[in-house]
C-alpha cells in the first residue's frame, strides 16, 4: 500500500512516516501543498494524509484541484482544526474521513487501513484464499490456523495481492503501491520479495498461492486442482 | 443602603409639606387680613353714617332716633356707639350702652384707628374710633368759636363674633386641607417616583441577565427618559467593550489552544510511533530527541503566553533604570548573530550615540530577543537586517528593519496580535506568531510606543520610541 503525507510539521512527517512505513505502508512524504498536489497527481496513492495548513497551497485547495483533476483518491484530512464547520467543510471538499490533531497514531494506523481497504473495494477486515487468511485490520496471516511470520515489504506485496485477488497485478502497480520514492527497486525485486513469501505461506510441494503470469504479473488465489 | 426611591419620596414629601404648611399660613395671612379689612370697612361705613347725624348749629347735636337704628337697641347682641365732646363730655351714646362708656380712642376718618376690645356685653368686640366735625349750620354759628373745640370723637363697636366665625372657618378649612393634602401628596409622590424610576428598574433588570454569553444585548436608547439614555448609551459603549473582549479573550484561547495542540500532537505520535516499535533504537533516539525539543518549545510558548496574561498585572513590578541601548542591542544580537551569518544576512549596524533610556532591563532585553528573532526568522536568505538608533526631540528611537517580501499594508494592524502569522501553516516551529504580540504588551508595560510599518518596499521595520531618555549619559 502507498501513503502520500502531506504534512508541514517536519516532526510529524518523520512520526507518522515511520510509523506507517514500520507497518508495511510505502509512504512519500512532503510538507508543501504545491508538491503535494503534484506527488498525488503523478502516483496512484492508496491513501492520501493530508494536512489542511500548509504553505503555498491550504490543504482544501489541494483538496479540491485533485477532485478537478478526477482523481478519486481517498484522503484523510488531518488538522488542528475541530470545529463541526472545519469537519463539514474538509468533507464536502471530498475528503473521505476526518481526524482532528493531536491524535492516537493507532487510530490514524486504522484510518488509513480502513481507506486503503475502500480504495480497492474490500469492507471485511479479512481476506480468505484457501486457507490463507490476511486479517487487514490485525495485519496478520494464518496460514491452515498457524500463523505466518511476516516482513512489512513481505506482508504489504500479500495485502496487496489479497486485496486483489483473482487479478493478474503488474509488476509496475507492484512497484508503485510497495514502494515510496525513497526505494529504489531493482528490476528482480519484486521477483525476489514473491520469491520469499511464497517459501513462508506456501506448502512445501504444494501449487503455489501466488501464481506467475508470464509476462503480465502475479495473481494470488486457490490453485485449481 | 440608600435608596433613590426613598430619597425622592423623602424629598419629595418634607419640600411639599413645607411649601404646603407655608401656603396655609400665608392663605390665612391674607384672607384674615382681608377679611378684617372688609369688616373694618362695615365698620367704618356705619361710623360714617352715625357720623352724618351729627350736626353743629351753634350747639352741636345728634339727631339720634333709636327706631332708625335697632342695631343698636337689640336685645342679646347690641351694636354700641358713644359720642364725646372735645373736652370728654358724653355728647351721646347707644342704648345698649346704658350709662357704660366705650374706651375714647380716636383717629380721623381718612386715618380711623381701629382695635379688638370687650364689649360691655362681655363679647369680644371690635371698634373703630373717629374724630371729626360735625357739619356747620351757618345760621347757628357762633362765630369766632374755635374749630378744635367743635370736634366730636365717635367711637363705634360691634361684635366680632362673625368674623372670628368665619376666621376659624378657613383656619379649620386649611388645617384639613394641611393634613388631608399630605396624605394625597405621599401616594402621588410614591406612585410618580415608582413610575418614574420604572425603567431604571428595567434597566437593572436588563443588566441582571448580562452575562458572558449575551454580551450582544444592547439597551435601547429610544424610549428612555433623557435622564437615562446617557446611562444607556455607557452602558451600550461598556457592553460593546466586554463583547470585544471576550471575543479577543475567546480568540486567544483558540489560538493559544491551536499553537499548543500541533507540538502536543507531535509529542504523542512521535513516543506512540517508537513506543509501538521498541527494537528501532534509532527511531527511540530520534523520539526522545524531539520530544526534548517539543517540550522547550512549549515551554516557551506557555512563558511567553503567561507573560501576555499577566501583563498590566506586572505593571508594578517594571523596574525602570537608566539603559545603554547600544550595550542592550549587542547583548541581544549576540544571540541571533550566527543565525543571521548562517542566513547569509546584510547586517548594518547603526548605532549612534543616545542619551540612556529608561526601561526594565530584563522586559527591554526580551523585547530585543523578540525584535531580533522575528527579524531573522522572516527575512528571506541573503535579506538585510538594519539596526538604527538616533535622538528626536528629545526621545530615543531604535529601529530594526528587515526585507520581508511577504508582508502587504493591510498585514500592519495585525501584527501585534497574538498568534497572527501571514503564513497560516505553521511550518517552522520556532515561529508562533507571538514574538511581536509579546514585545508590545512588554513595550506597553515599560510605556515605550511600539510600531511597525513598511516603508520601503520589501522592507519591514519595527520602531521603539524611548520618551523618558535622561540626557548628559551617552552611550
Amino acid at each position: 500500500m502507498r501513503v502520500l503525507l502531506v504534512e508541514d510539521s517536519r516532526r510529524l512527517q518523520q512520526a507518522i512516516g515511520a510509523g506507517l512505513r514500520k507497518s508495511g505502508y510505502a509512504v512519500d512524504v512532503t510538507g508543501d501543498g504545491e508538491e503535494g498536489l503534484w506527488y498525488a497527481t503523478l502516483n496512484d496513492y492508496d491513501v492520501i494524509v493530508l494536512d489542511l495548513m500548509l504553505p503555498t497551497l491550504d490543504g482544501l485547495s489541494l483538496l479540491a484541484r485533485l477532485r478537478g483533476e478526477g482523481k478519486a483518491t481517498h484522503v484523510l484530512v488531518l488538522t488542528a482544526r475541530d470545529t463541526v464547520e472545519d469537519r463539514v467543510r474538509g468533507l464536502q471538499a471530498g475528503a473521505d474521513d476526518y481526524l482532528v490533531k493531536p491524535f492516537a497514531f493507532a487510530e490514524l494506523l486504522a484510518r488509513v487501513q480502513a481507506l486503503a481497504r475502500r480504495a480497492h473495494g474490500v469492507k471485511q477486515p479479512e481476506i480468505a484464499v484457501g486457507d490463507l487468511v490476511v486479517q487487514l485490520a490485525a495485519r496478520r496471516v494464518t496460514r491452515a490456523g498457524a500463523p505466518v511470520a511476516l516482513r512489512p515489504r513481505e506482508y504489504a506485496l500479500l495485502e496487496f495481492l489479497a486485496l486483489r485477488r483473482g487479478q493478474v497485478v503488474s509488476r509496475s502497480e507492484i512497484e508503485q503501491h510497495i514502494y515510496d520514492d525513497r526505494a529504489e527497486p531493482m528490476s528482480n525485486v519484486v521477483d525476489a520479495t514473491v520469491y520469499a513469501l511464497r517459501r513462508k505461506i506456501d506448502r512445501p510441494g504444494a501449487p503455489s498461492l501466488i501464481q506467475t503470469r508470464r509476462g503480465q504479473g502475479y495473481v494470488l488465489e486457490e490453485p485449481t486442482p | 443602603m440608600k435608596s433613590i426611591r426613598k430619597q425622592l419620596t423623602a424629598g419629595l414629601l418634607a419640600g411639599l409639606l413645607l411649601l404646603i404648611a407655608a401656603g396655609g399660613l400665608g392663605l390665612h395671612a391674607v384672607l384674615r387680613a382681608r377679611l378684617i379689612a372688609q369688616y373694618d370697612a362695615g365698620l367704618l361705613a356705619q361710623a360714617r353714617a352715625l357720623a352724618t347725624l351729627t350736626e353743629d348749629d351753634g350747639e352741636i347735636e345728634f339727631e339720634y332716633a333709636g327706631e332708625m337704628l335697632p342695631e343698636f337697641g337689640r336685645p342679646g347682641a347690641p351694636e354700641y356707639f358713644e359720642f364725646w365732646h372735645v373736652d370728654g363730655r358724653v355728647l351721646e351714646r347707644s342704648v345698649s350702652l346704658g350709662t357704660r362708656d366705650l374706651p375714647r380712642r380716636a383717629g380721623t376718618f381718612d386715618a380711623p384707628l381701629f382695635w379688638d376690645l370687650t364689649l360691655p356685653d362681655g363679647r369680644a368686640g371690635r371698634a373703630v374710633g373717629v374724630a371729626f366735625s360735625p357739619p356747620r349750620d351757618d345760621e347757628g354759628t357762633t362765630a369766632g368759636e374755635a374749630a378744635a373745640e367743635r370736634r366730636v370723637t365717635l367711637v363705634l363697636a360691634r361684635g366680632r363674633r362673625e368674623l372670628q366665625s368665619v376666621l376659624h372657618l378657613i383656619a379649620l378649612g386649611l388645617a384639613g386641607a394641611g393634613l388631608l393634602l399630605p396624605l394625597g401628596i405621599v401616594l402621588i409622590v410614591v406612585l410618580a417616583v415608582g413610575r418614574g424610576l420604572r425603567p431604571l428598574r428595567s434597566i437593572g433588570a436588563q443588566t441582571a441577565r448580562i452575562d458572558a454569553t449575551s454580551l450582544a444585548l444592547r439597551f435601547p436608547e429610544s424610549g428612555m427618559p433623557a435622564e437615562l439614555q446617557p446611562i444607556c448609551r455607557s452602558l451600550n459603549a461598556l457592553l460593546q467593550r466586554l463583547e470585544e473582549a471576550f471575543a479577543r479573550e475567546r480568540r486567544f484561547t483558540g489560538d493559544a489552544a491551536h499553537a499548543l495542540r500541533t507540538p502536543i500532537a507531535e509529542l504523542r505520535t512521535l513516543t506512540e510511533v517508537a513506543a509501538m516499535y521498541p527494537d528501532d533504537e534509532d527511531l527511540g533516539r530520534r523520539a526522545v530527541a524531539e520530544s526534548l525539543a517539543i517540550a522547550l518549545q512549549m515551554e516557551r510558548l506557555v512563558t511567553v503566553l503567561l507573560a501576555l496574561a499577566r501583563g498590566q498585572a506586572a505593571a508594578d513590578a517594571v523596574a525602570r533604570e537608566p539603559l545603554d541601548l547600544a550595550a542592550q542591542l549587542q547583548r541581544s544580537w549576540a544571540r541571533f548573530r550566527d543565525r543571521a551569518a548562517d542566513r547569509r544576512m546584510a547586517v548594518a549596524w547603526e548605532v549612534a550615540p543616545v542619551p540612556a533610556v529608561e526601561a526594565d532591563a530584563a522586559l527591554l532585553l526580551s523585547v530585543l530577543d523578540e525584535l531580533f528573532l522575528n527579524a531573522v526568522l522572516h527575512a528571506p536568505a541573503g535579506g538585510a537586517l538594519t539596526v538604527q538608533t538616533a535622538q528626536h526631540n528629545g526621545a530615543v528611537r531604535l529601529r530594526i528593519a528587515n526585507t520581508n517580501p511577504a508582508l502587504a499594508p493591510d498585514d500592519l494592524p495585525h501584527l501585534f496580535e497574538p498568534f497572527w502569522q501571514k503564513d497560516l501553516s505553521r511550518t517552522d516551529a520556532a515561529r508562533s506568531g507571538l514574538g511581536l504580540a509579546l514585545a508590545a504588551a512588554l513595550c506597553r508595560l515599560m510605556a515605550i510606543h511600539i510600531a511597525a510599518h513598511l516603508s520601503e518596499p520589501n522592507q519591514f521595520a519595527v520602531e521603539l520610541t524611548f520618551s523618558s531618555a535622561r540626557s548628559g549619559i551617552a552611550c
